[in-house]
């Protein structure tokens, strides 16, 4: 299992070095560099080459190629241009706040998906079966970020309006925050427990957005795998044993029913990833999401090229973990 | 129709076959004047729509400087659908009898797929959405790039049933020659995909070794990206004005979404290869291009058929998700993703705005997803999933 994990991670080296060159040579391709924001034509050539000297961009391309190789294959990702600090400690700033929102993420859309699509495979064909169908149908239809406005414009301003205006004043905690990552007025004021209850408040709503559409496809996954499974002899046997229904559906088929969902939760990681873009800039959160962004947008190439070594990374990492937790939960499964 | 049936036809009704070149002609000829009334007034009405439609096009996409749809196209497309309600109209009134013989495939197809109620609500409602975008400078009842229609974020009336935005816009005028844009990215960038991807998936699956290691690695690279994060990048680092942004949204979209009807098609064309029909055609010296496009490619689509169907609902999507993060059509011009982001910044005193284009795309991909699965089940049985 180990040689097999080691030979994974080996096959991500040329990944890596395939999604890097691809960036840097779009980025080279696109018009304009980071430079230009200080270059105009009145400018003296001199002062003009020094700006650009100064981003390290009057070299050729291919010097500028070979060296964020050598500097990548050194794991030194650089100086960001735009925010002229290291970019390891600019990725270091936003990567936990992106892992803390697909953490809420994926505590919504696993027991959501999961609950969803057992009920409809017990109730096969069913009016209950019916309507889960047509609510993952609607979830999985819907756009991330359209889901989450309307989150904002239900809950925050129209329920949480409502709370603070008919509840007493210790109740108003239960109106959710629109957006911001904290409250701008105190945080750094409160204690611990105060900041933890406000970093809740904050997180529910984006974790919602977020979870509410993979929900819907886990449910689809997750009911056809249990369909499956409970018309297995030992299920029957199970059932003649006189056991209770529930405990035949959560004790014997939902176990096995799981394991196809566990594959799908190491594949889904990237994309968390790249639906944090959206709800990221919704909910202002200063993730990963919004980084990519802003880098993208100011052509910030050492920050463009990292963002993008760590999403392939998660990818790779994605895979593996799906492999590994599939083979430790079902034996038959061997590694070679 | 065969020769023979021909024959058997006496001269008038030979005639009034001529009658499928315009509507309306062969039942004039045949002497029923109520249905070749009938006929004559839809045309009428399409070629109204249609020429009327030109006019309010121009008006609108001439700001940009672009015309979405080339007028001829728009008068062929219009003449095609008058043609086939004509067709349709006429084998309703004279059916054709059929001879008892072996059910043919298409016949199965259609019988899987008329049976399937979520399909046919899909197919029903991409059907209204495509009518309602072609007929759109017919109802809609405001120019869409008009300021001042009315008050600015007027919430919805009489007048402008879903409201005005920030400019005085009728957001209705605006959803309505959106979902003109918002579809025909989706079709575009669909159609480029699905091109790419046949053609590399089969031409890697057809000469295998070098060729498909390579071609499949690039896949693989491909779809290691995140599918957004890649169109962002693409699109936020090549912004370009008016018409060429949205040339270069479809071309986007489109070559990014190549790569899983490439893996499609190859996997088919690596199973057919070794099927008797493909080593007899080998057999009788037929050329590779002749035994690929002729004898593998048909058998290989109707997966492929499938899978655009699906993705025309989620490249809408993403379309709206660039233009949401300001990298999509640049405005004014009207697209559903446009149109959601405007209404993001005065969510919270005109909900109006950004709502019913939601509204709009969650209807569009829905239908999608219920035609795609419908034609899932009618075409392939065996890929069933679901109910």
């Amino acid at each position: 299992m180990i040689s097999y994990a080691a030979r994974k991670l080996a096959y991500a080296v040329p990944l890596l070095w395939g999604v890097v060159t691809l960036i840097f040579l779009l980025i080279e391709l696109s018009p304009g560099t980071y430079a230009d924001k200080y270059v105009d034509e009145n400018m003296p050539p001199e002062v003009a080459q020094m700006v650009r000297a100064k981003y390290q961009l009057d070299a050729p391309g291919w010097i500028r190629y070979l060296a964020l190789m050598r500097n990548l294959a050194l794991l030194d990702f650089g100086i960001s241009m735009d925010q002229e600090r290291p970019v390891f400690a600019v990725i270091s700033d936003a990567l936990p706040h992106t892992l803390l929102l697909s953490a809420v993420t994926l505590l919504v859309l696993y027991p959501a998906g999961i609950a969803l699509g057992t009920v409809q495979a017990v109730r096969q064909n069913g009016p209950i079966d019916t309507a889960g169908s047509v609510v993952a149908l609607f979830l999985y239809s819907m756009p991330s970020f359209w889901l989450a406005m309307m989150l904002q414009l239900l809950v925050s301003y129209s329920l949480g309006g409502a709370i603070e205006r008919h509840l007493p004043a210790w109740l108003h905690w239960l109106a959710l925050p629109s957006s911001d990552p904290y409250d701008a007025v105190g945080y750094d004021a409160m204690g611990p427990g105060a900041r933890l209850v406000d970093r809740v408040r904050h997180l529910v709503l984006p974790g919602v957005a977020m979870g509410l559409a993979g929900a819907a496809g886990t449910a689809r996954y997750m009911r056809s795998s249990m369909l499956e499974v409970i018309r297995q002899d030992y299920v029957r046997t199970a059932r003649a044993k006189g056991l209770r229904e529930g405990a035949v559906i959560v004790h014997h088929a939902l176990r096995n029913a799981l394991l196809p969902i566990l594959t799908l939760f190491g594949l889904s990681l990237p994309f968390l990833f790249s639906g944090a873009v959206l709800v990221e800039t919704i909910f202002a959160w200063p993730g990963m999401g919004r980084l990519i962004v802003t880098a993208i947008l100011t052509q910030d190439t050492p920050l463009i090229v990292a963002c993008f070594f760590v999403s392939t990374l998660l990818v790779v990492l994605g895979s593996l973990v799906a492999d590994l937790a599939y083979a430790w939960a079902d034996p038959r499964i061997r590694l070679a | 129709m065969s020769p023979v049936d021909l024959e058997a036809t006496p001269p008038t009704k030979r005639l009034a076959r001529l009658g499928l070149l315009v509507p309306g002609l062969g039942h004039l000829l045949a002497g029923e004047f109520i249905p070749a009334g009938a006929l004559f007034l839809q045309s009428a009405v399409l070629f109204l729509a249609a020429t009327r439609g030109f006019t309010r096009l121009e008006a609108v996409l001439r700001p940009d400087g672009h015309l979405l749809v080339h007028p001829v196209l728009a008068l062929l497309a219009w003449f095609l659908i008058a043609a086939i309600v004509g067709l349709l109209a006429w084998r309703q009134a004279f059916p054709v009898p059929r001879a008892p013989g072996p059910t043919t495939w298409t016949a199965l197809v259609t019988r899987g797929f008329a049976a399937h109620r979520a399909g046919m609500l899909g197919l029903a409602g991409v059907a209204l959405l495509t009518s309602l975008t072609l007929l759109t400078p017919l109802i809609a009842p405001f120019d869409p790039l008009a300021l001042d229609t009315g008050r600015p974020l007027t919430p919805p009336s009489w007048v402008h049933p879903l409201g005005t935005d920030y400019f005085g816009r009728d957001v209705l005028s605006r959803l309505l020659y959106g979902g003109r844009i918002s579809l025909s990215i989706g079709f575009f960038a669909v159609a480029i995909a699905a091109t790419t991807g046949t053609l590399v998936g089969a031409v890697a699956g057809y000469v295998g070794g070098a060729i498909d290691r390579l071609l499949m690695a690039l896949v693989d690279l491909l779809l290691a990206f995140p599918n957004l994060l890649l169109l962002i990048t693409v699109t936020g680092l090549f912004r370009l004005r008016g018409f060429a942004n949205l040339a270069l949204i479809v071309g986007v979209l489109g070559l990014t979404g190549w790569m899983a009807v490439a893996r499609i098609v190859r996997s088919q064309v690596l199973a057919l290869r070794e099927q008797e029909f493909v080593q007899a055609a080998i057999a009788l010296g037929l050329g590779h291009w002749r035994i690929l496009l002729g004898q593998i490619l048909p058998n290989a689509l109707a997966p492929v058929i499938v899978y655009c169907t699906l993705a025309i609902g989620s490249t809408m999507l993403s379309e709206a998700a660039l233009s949401f993060l300001g990298l999509g059509v640049p405005p004014p011009t009207p697209t559903w993703g446009v149109m959601i982001e405007e209404g993001g910044d005065v969510l919270q005193t005109a909900p109006w705005i950004a709502t019913f284009p939601g509204l709009a795309i969650l209807a569009a991909v829905m239908c999608f997803n219920l035609l795609g699965d419908g034609l899932r089940d009618a075409l392939d049985p065996r890929l069933r999933t679901g109910p």
